[in-house]
């Protein structure tokens, strides 16, 4: 199967004074060509880390540790500056976690948009202008927005914004860092599925950052489950929701209500570790319902359990 | 039933004024809102509403927070002004809250012990050192959390979950007829947040409280409630037994609101054909139906006067036209 960004034991730590958190510590993926991928996990688990870390914009006091990121033959994490800048011109997108709050107040939305497209392709600011309002029917907006300001549009029209800015330039990747997050569940709707009808039209690969799982069952293909800065499982998901391995997965399924049946949930003790001193061997092992005395020792690594499946515990021979 | 209800709210409102001096306008962040719970057997009640609701301004006005530009709140039978001229701290005996944060209520430089013990001697509720200990700990016990694993600790070294189990242990304290839940999950991780709501309730089953519940999560909302009222834009839209109201949406609100909810089933998937419309906020009060501009069975009346509350079936009431029969209508 071809892959189109392909993450090899990503290390992103952050320093501090008592030494290095590792947020994201030896992550594994592979990103294919037009599918929507999902990054689950809980907060501080370290999903925004490996989304920046993945498109080489983490910040001091945040660094890569280690690791390769190839996207399309290219390894990211050691291109020079120019060629990165290009790179993300014209193949890599992002979209902050609360970036529609980052818009320009004064300027008008179609200038922004067309300031995306002539930064990096040269095209005349006429052109650019026509493009920003062919891009805002894009993303279910009336043309008439284009001549608005900020403060004149709703959350949502605004995330539909900043959505046709990352995608003005016709990127083949997307990272989107909770692009729904504190917005009403109409609206959520609404962005979720612009998001879809992207990859529909375009076959932009879509890499969606949440917390909430519910959303990511309505649209990815695949799914990647986080635990304090591990991978504990990736695979379709169907089998994520339907047939979880991971213990972690397994709470996780177990811990969300759904509209569509009173069923009872079950929640967890405990909390995720430190990431400044993780414990040695599993670091889900002590809040884990199936612990084994070896998982406080050997630490699982991420195994194919089936094709497209992988999964780090010791449960599965990790 | 002859005992009187535990809450009962009558024609809440509360504006806000915003604007200048030339262009002042009132905001009607509670608009003529009219419920009660029951005072004969415990219920979990749910305000349930997107954000700029009202859910919250309600919540503050039934704890006194904040004072109501007009409507009545009774609290076993008596109105709240009154209560409040009197003994306020007897309310708060019967009325006890837990919000959003579970780190902001916590004095940091304390350990939580300090937090547990203020209300056993505000109140009074203990004679001795040890008898405020065995009320605490039993507290504790309550939300799942052990003594040992909580006192002499600080806030800090809480995860978020313990946090808020620990200030909900604090409002068991004085053993309250209501508590008074707002958004208590949302800032709690998943794993953790199933273990609370089922603490709310066990708080209902075994101890016999009743809980008003504020949320925007009606998968949430259905899991925990009884009662469901649905608020827009401060007013009541639908409302009832939570059961009825959302297997049996009445109101195009409603039924929009729970078909754009994300369900966690990646084989019963939003419907691609159907899409929400995208809709500016509108702003201050509107004559008629909240829902005119986006409603598909709009009919002249809806413009002109705001639905009231209409009883479809029992304890099954909604603000739309369509459900009243006598005014001859069909949909």
């Amino acid at each position: 199967m071809m892959t189109l960004m392909d993450v090899r034991g990503l290390k992103a730590y952050y320093r501090t004074l008592r030494g290095s958190v590792r947020a994201v510590d030896d992550v594994h993926l592979a990103i294919k060509p037009g599918e929507v991928f999902g990054i689950a996990g809980e907060s501080g688990c370290g999903k925004s880390t490996l989304a920046k870390g993945m498109l080489r914009l983490l910040k001091p006091p945040s660094y890569i540790a280690g690791g390769s990121v190839v996207f399309d033959g290219t390894d990211i994490v050691s291109l020079g500056d120019e060629a990165l800048r290009r790179l993300r011109g014209s193949a890599l997108s992002y979209i902050p976690q609360s970036s529609m709050n980052a818009l320009n107040p004064v300027m008008r939305v179609r200038d922004q948009i067309a300031d995306a497209i002539t930064a990096h392709s040269g095209a005349s600011a006429d052109k650019a202008r026509q493009r920003a309002e062919d891009l805002l029917t894009v993303v279910g907006l009336p043309r008439r927005v284009s001549r608005m300001y900020p403060h004149e549009l709703s959350g949502g029209m605004k995330q539909r914004v900043v959505i046709a800015i990352a995608i003005a330039l016709g990127p083949r990747l997307v990272v989107a860092d909770e692009p729904t997050t504190a917005l009403d569940v109409v609206t959520q709707r609404g962005i979720v599925q612009a998001l879809g009808d992207i990859r529909d039209q375009f076959g932009t690969a879509i890499v969606l950052i949440s917390h909430d799982l519910a959303v990511h069952a309505e649209i990815v293909d695949r799914l990647l489950v986080m635990y304090a800065g591990k991978v504990a499982e990736v695979g379709s998901v169907y089998d994520l929701f339907e047939n979880p391995l991971h213990p972690y997965s397994q709470v996780l399924a177990a811990a969300i209500p759904s509209i569509e049946a009173r069923r009872e949930i079950k929640g967890l003790a405990g909390q995720p570790p430190n990431l400044l001193n993780p414990p040695v061997g599993c670091r889900f092992a002590p809040r884990c319902p199936k612990v084994m005395p070896e998982c406080k020792n050997e630490e699982p690594q991420l195994r194919e359990v089936e094709p497209g499946r992988q999964v780090a515990c010791l449960l599965y021979g990790g | 039933m002859s005992s009187a209800p535990l809450l009962e709210v009558s024609g809440l409102t509360k504006t806000f004024a915003v604007g200048g001096i030339l262009d002042k306008r009132y905001l009607y962040a509670v608009d003529r809102v009219s419920f009660s719970i029951p005072g004969d057997t415990p219920s979990i009640t749910t305000l349930a509403g997107e954000s700029g609701s009202g859910k919250t301004t309600i919540s503050r006005l039934i704890l006194g927070l904040m004072k109501p530009s007009a409507g009545q709140i009774m609290f076993e039978g008596a109105p709240l002004p009154s209560i409040m001229k009197g003994n306020r701290s007897a309310y708060y005996r019967r009325v006890q809250a837990v919000f959003q944060d579970p780190y902001q209520v916590y004095n940091p430089f304390y350990p939580v012990d300090r937090f547990l013990e203020m209300p056993v001697y505000r109140f009074g509720l203990a004679h001795s050192r040890r008898e405020a200990q065995q009320l605490i700990d039993r507290s504790l016990e309550a939300v799942g959390l052990s003594s040992e694993r909580v006192k002499g600790r600080y806030p800090h070294q809480l995860s978020g979950g313990e946090a808020q189990r620990v200030a909900i242990a604090r409002a068991l304290l004085p053993t309250p007829h209501l508590l008074i839940a707002d958004e208590p999950v949302s800032m709690v991780d998943m794993s953790l947040r199933a273990g609370i709501l089922n603490v709310l309730l066990r708080l209902k089953q075994d101890f016999g409280m009743s809980i008003l519940f504020v949320t925007h999560d009606l998968s949430v909302a259905y899991y925990l409630s009884d009662r469901i009222i649905l608020l827009n834009r401060g007013r009541i839209v639908e409302m009832g037994d939570v059961q009825k109201v959302v297997n049996h949406p009445l109101h195009p609100y409603t039924q929009e609101l729970l078909r754009s909810i994300p369900v966690p089933n990646p084989r019963h998937r939003w419907p691609r054909d159907v899409r929400p419309t995208v809709v500016p906020e509108s702003f201050g009060r509107t004559t008629g139906c909240i829902f005119e501009d986006r409603c598909p069975y709009p009919q002249s009346l809806c413009s002109q006067a705001d639905p009231p509350l209409f009883e479809a079936e029992s304890d099954h009431f909604v603000a739309c036209y369509k459900e009243s029969a006598s005014e001859g209508f069909t949909s």
